[in-house]
């Protein structure tokens, strides 16, 4: 077996795991969500939802991911074998391949518009004085005459391929030892600008001022379910793959629960104080309110540009808030470009380079239609099938199998094996019955509330793109349980 | 709705603060010096 590569630090593989779940959400969906959901009121279920289901689900990847390690394997179809010692257990471990690689291919390219907003507000060439122009500058960035564009994106999938070609402590753990510190002082430096502002006050009372009486409501709680588990990565197999380079008894219990609580920080700290508040006193609570509705990517792209024009300094504040996002998006598609990756190396034995090869070029293939039919709704099916829906399958699938199947006597000594921190045993009942009825009360939702409202609300014009994003979906889904079931047989040989 | 934020609204902003950045840096600092240790 060839040697498999390691963090060189604790920090490092910390800092990766906080880089993967600090994303745009953080800075865009968190405070949205809080604002239309009872203000400070909404920190209640939001803590709840954190002890309840983050921190339990967050160990249990972890833990998962330390003991696939331990055999050689960074990803899940070959880590769900070896906890239930079956074969048909590897074939759900495909969500663990296609949802990262799905997603780095249309991600990457929403990252690259922040690092082309960036450098057209340094260069000051993002000439956004109100919303109408700020979409119009929107629509002639994404529309493929642009050349601008195009080399923007090629410039971002280059990043990307260098630092997964560089490899898990001479890439991913290099940049996120800088990239991490950096993100946090610009959010820091934006924060104190907003802070300044005048009338701020209503900004954050807009933000925080409870409203108690909403928590009778049980959409707010769901709704900060939601948010604990999309802001947290899981589900994705990132943190797994991650976590299988640690030493088989290091620490994963103080590892997950600093890495959670640094995303922590980015989101009730940071992104709670920037994008909403500086929008409530520049539009007023009612125009903040359509602000939060109208999507993370209209915050980010057409309403924070307009804020920071009247804000004073826009070409420096402008450029700080995009290269801030970028930061983000970097951090976190290189995570999910590891799986694919550790799987071609793992399973089939490929060379880094090999496997970074033809991994870019499925994602620049997967890219391409996202970039080119953007207006027809293709990323956005991609995105809700993906980042959503299927992530929450992914995690409750996970749970089962590890809090049932491989079960809580091996696993608890599996999650409290070397920890930095003392574990209360009440996780132990937490993980075995509440984490896992909390997912299944979510998937719930999913199935009968939001992807109906989804599936009705598909603009009739666009079915057509639709269904190609959803073929592509299906096919690339064959392929991986194909080669899932070409990897992962020989265990029971290998052991005798 | 579009007023100054209250002293309930103080309270939950600091208890939410204190919350992360108190478990944020606890983490980091034994981290860190685990870090250190190893280096030693």
């Amino acid at each position: 077996m060839k040697v498999k590569e390691s963090w060189s630090s604790k920090i490092g593989v910390i800092l990766a795991v906080a880089g993967s779940a600090v994303g745009l959400g953080n800075f865009l969906r968190f405070p949205g969500e809080a604002a239309r959901n009872g203000g400070g009121a909404f920190m209640i279920p939001y803590f709840a939802a954190f002890i309840l289901l983050g921190i339990p689900l967050m160990w249990v990847e972890w833990s998962i991911g330390r003991f696939g390690g331990k055999y050689g394997h960074s990803t899940l179809p070959a880590m769900y074998q070896r906890l239930t010692g079956r074969s048909w257990a590897k074939y759900p471990g495909v969500f663990g391949l296609i949802l990262p690689f799905v997603v780095i291919g249309y991600y990457t390219y929403i990252e690259s518009m922040t690092l082309g907003y960036s450098v057209n507000s340094l260069l000051g060439k993002f000439d956004c004085v109100d919303i109408e122009n700020c979409s119009t500058f929107l629509g002639e960035y994404i529309s493929l005459d642009n050349f601008s564009t195009i080399v923007f994106f090629l410039l971002t999938v280059a990043m990307n391929y260098y630092v997964l070609y560089k490899g898990v402590s001479g890439g991913i753990e290099k940049l996120c030892k800088v990239a991490m510190p950096a993100l946090f002082l610009i959010a820091v430096v934006i924060m104190i600008k907003v802070f300044t502002l005048d009338g701020i006050s209503k900004g954050l009372g807009f933000m925080w001022n409870p409203e108690f009486s909403l928590l009778k409501d049980p959409s707010i709680w769901l709704a900060a379910t939601g948010q604990i588990f999309f802001t947290l990565s899981l589900g994705f197999g990132v943190i797994q793959t991650y976590a299988s380079y640690l030493k088989k008894d290091e620490d994963i219990a103080l590892s997950g629960l600093s890495s959670a609580s640094l995303n922590g920080f980015a989101e009730v700290v940071l992104g709670a104080s920037i994008s909403i508040p500086a929008a409530v006193v520049f539009f007023g609570a009612s125009g903040a309110m359509d602000v939060a509705e109208s999507g993370t990517f209209n915050i980010a792209f057409i309403t924070m540009p307009v804020i920071f024009q009247n804000m004073g300094s826009p070409t420096f504040y402008g450029f700080l808030w995009f290269f801030l996002l970028f930061i983000a998006g970097v951090t976190s598609s290189i995570s999910l470009g590891q799986p694919m990756i550790a799987f071609l190396e793992d399973e089939f034995g490929f060379s880094r380079r090999k496997a970074v090869n033809i991994i870019f070029l499925g994602i620049i293939a997967i890219a391409l239609p996202a970039m080119v039919f953007i207006n027809n709704g293709f990323l956005d099916e991609l995105d809700f099938w993906c980042a959503n829906f299927l992530i929450v399958v992914s995690a409750t699938i996970e749970m089962i199998i590890f809090a049932w199947i491989f079960g809580m006597k091996k696993g608890w000594p599996e999650i409290t094996r070397g920890a930095m921190i003392k574990i209360p045993v009440i996780f132990k009942w937490i993980i075995t019955y509440v984490t896992p009825v909390y997912l299944i009360l979510l998937l719930g939702i999913w199935l009968f509330r939001k992807m109906p409202e989804y599936i009705t609300n598909v603009n009739p014009d666009n079915l057509n793109y639709i269904w190609g994003a959803r073929g592509m979906m299906i096919a690339l889904l064959l392929i991986l349980l194909f080669l899932i079931s070409k990897s992962c047989k020989d265990f029971r040989e290998e052991e005798l | 709705m579009n007023e100054g934020i209250n002293l309930y609204g103080i309270l939950f902003m600091a208890i939410s603060w204190v919350l992360v950045i108190g478990t944020s840096a606890f983490c980091i600092t034994r981290i860190l010096k685990s870090d250190e240790k190893k280096k030693e």
